[in-house]
């Protein structure tokens, strides 16, 4: 059944609803289409927000990186399929970052490829499971371990961990193989692990004769 | 042990069910792939602890750029959507400063006029033209030049009488400026040291420059103006 340039028979109710707003913004003008973004937006702008200060490390670059991926959205909303809104943005965001903000890299770039104790399984050197040695570990920890992963591999987890997207669509953001993505996930929470470690010996959870 | 990344991926619950299936048994067989497991599963338990980013005032700086977006648009859509009209009213505009130009007539400074008045090249106008200058029957004209002056065609003759030599110029869709009313519908003036007689007639000026006194002058320019 097709209305105007609907068929309703192939399109999901995600993308039903998209499409309607689209249509209003087509029968009511451009206000509806606005505040149609405008609410999905705002939902999301947490994690847009938060992963661009996690990418650039800078809160006025993040402030600008956050600004633009809005404006560029909203300027192609009309084309947004009406899947998964926020995968969408992330990308959007990540593509401004790789193509704009790379030029201002800060810190850790790469790690070598061939960095021997990366994709090493994890040891037994410690009785205590993770779980149980991570347990003083705040956020605020967190946040400053990650910052010191190489960038390839801290997006790979921000954009998995912290935003919960697919191999897939981390695949579609950053531009490359879901075989890549799988790796550097991989390798990200290696070294975010030993970087939590190091943290954690530090404040004595763990004895510094046991992880050597 | 199992490939680590077909753990990362199993806790990630990105496997086919196939391959979930021989990772779980190797999980369950091998224990360093329990640790693996186990230490995955730690790690994103830890990353859960991240506090959502505080950005309310960054927000509020986004709405105010989409804000600025659409202001831009409006302008934009309304430059379009009237685009037509638009070219139409300045065409308008164009054509109507174009046609009052024309009707505007020109004016040719007094100063062009007298070095025209000298300066024609002499011999350049056809015969015909100077055959079909109705001068009166005591006038004959020697020569005649023509040229072009700020965009103003102008016409030397030089004719003689029985009181002397005359220059007649004729600017054709001109007035000249920088003359003196002295009735009749004449004006007065003096070009290169002589005295002159100008007046108007259907949008053209006519000037009779010569050495004879005022009166003779203006005599000879109203018999001039009579017949031209």
């Amino acid at each position: 059944m097709t209305i105007g340039t609907f068929t309703l028979g192939s399109l999901s109710p995600a993308k039903l609803k998209t499409q309607g707003y689209n249509a209003a913004s087509m029968l009511f003008g451009k206000r509806s289409g606005r505040d149609a973004f405008e609410r999905q937006a705002e939902k999301v702008f947490p994690s847009i927000y938060g992963t661009a200060l996690r990418l650039t490390r800078s809160k006025e670059d993040a402030e600008d990186l956050a600004q633009e991926a809005i404006v560029r959205a909203y300027e192609a909303f009309d084309r947004f399929d009406g899947s998964n809104f926020k995968a969408w943005m992330l990308r959007i965001v990540t593509n401004l970052y790789i193509n704009r903000y790379r030029q201002k890299r800060r810190g850790p770039q790469f790690a070598s490829l061939e960095d021997e104790n990366v994709m090493e399984p994890v040891g037994d050197e410690f009785d205590t499971p993770d779980r149980l040695l991570f347990d003083g570990v705040l956020g605020a920890e967190v946040e400053e371990a990650l910052a010191k992963v190489p960038e390839d591999f801290r997006l790979a987890v921000v954009l998995s961990d912290l935003e919960g997207m697919s191999y897939q669509e981390i695949a579609e953001a950053t531009d490359v193989p879901i075989g890549t993505v799988r790796s550097r996930l991989a390798r990200g929470r290696a070294m975010l692990r030993k970087l939590l470690m190091e943290y954690a010996m530090k404040e004595g959870f763990i004895k510094q004769e046991s992880y050597e | 042990m199992s490939d680590i990344t077909n753990i990362h991926a199993l806790v990630d619950n990105e496997l086919d069910a196939e391959t979930k299936q021989l990772v779980e048994a190797s999980i369950a067989s091998d224990p360093s792939a329990r640790r693996e497991f186990e230490a995955v599963c730690a790690l994103k338990s830890v990353m859960g602890r991240v506090e959502p980013t505080e950005c309310d005032a960054v927000w509020k700086k986004c709405t105010k750029r989409l804000d600025e977006l659409d202001k831009s648009r409006k302008v934009e859509g309304l430059v379009t959507r009237n685009a037509w009209a638009l070219c139409a009213v300045f065409a308008v505009a164009i054509l109507g400063a174009g046609v009052m130009n024309k009707m505007r007539p020109t004016v040719l400074p007094a100063a062009d006029a007298a070095y025209a008045a000298s300066s024609i090249p002499l011999g350049n106008a056809e015969a015909r033209y100077l055959e079909q200058l109705p001068v009166p029957k005591d006038q004959r004209v020697i020569d005649g030049g023509r040229t072009e002056m700020n965009g103003v065609l102008l016409e030397r003759y030089e004719l003689v009488d029985g009181r002397g030599a005359l220059t007649l110029l004729h600017a054709v869709g001109a007035q000249i400026s920088g003359c003196s009313d002295i009735g009749g519908g004449f004006q007065k003036s003096i070009y290169n040291g002589r005295p002159a007689i100008i007046w108007p007639d259907s949008g053209d000026t006519w000037i009779l420059i010569s050495d004879r006194d005022s009166a003779s002058l203006i005599e000879a320019a109203s018999v001039l103006r009579e017949r031209l």
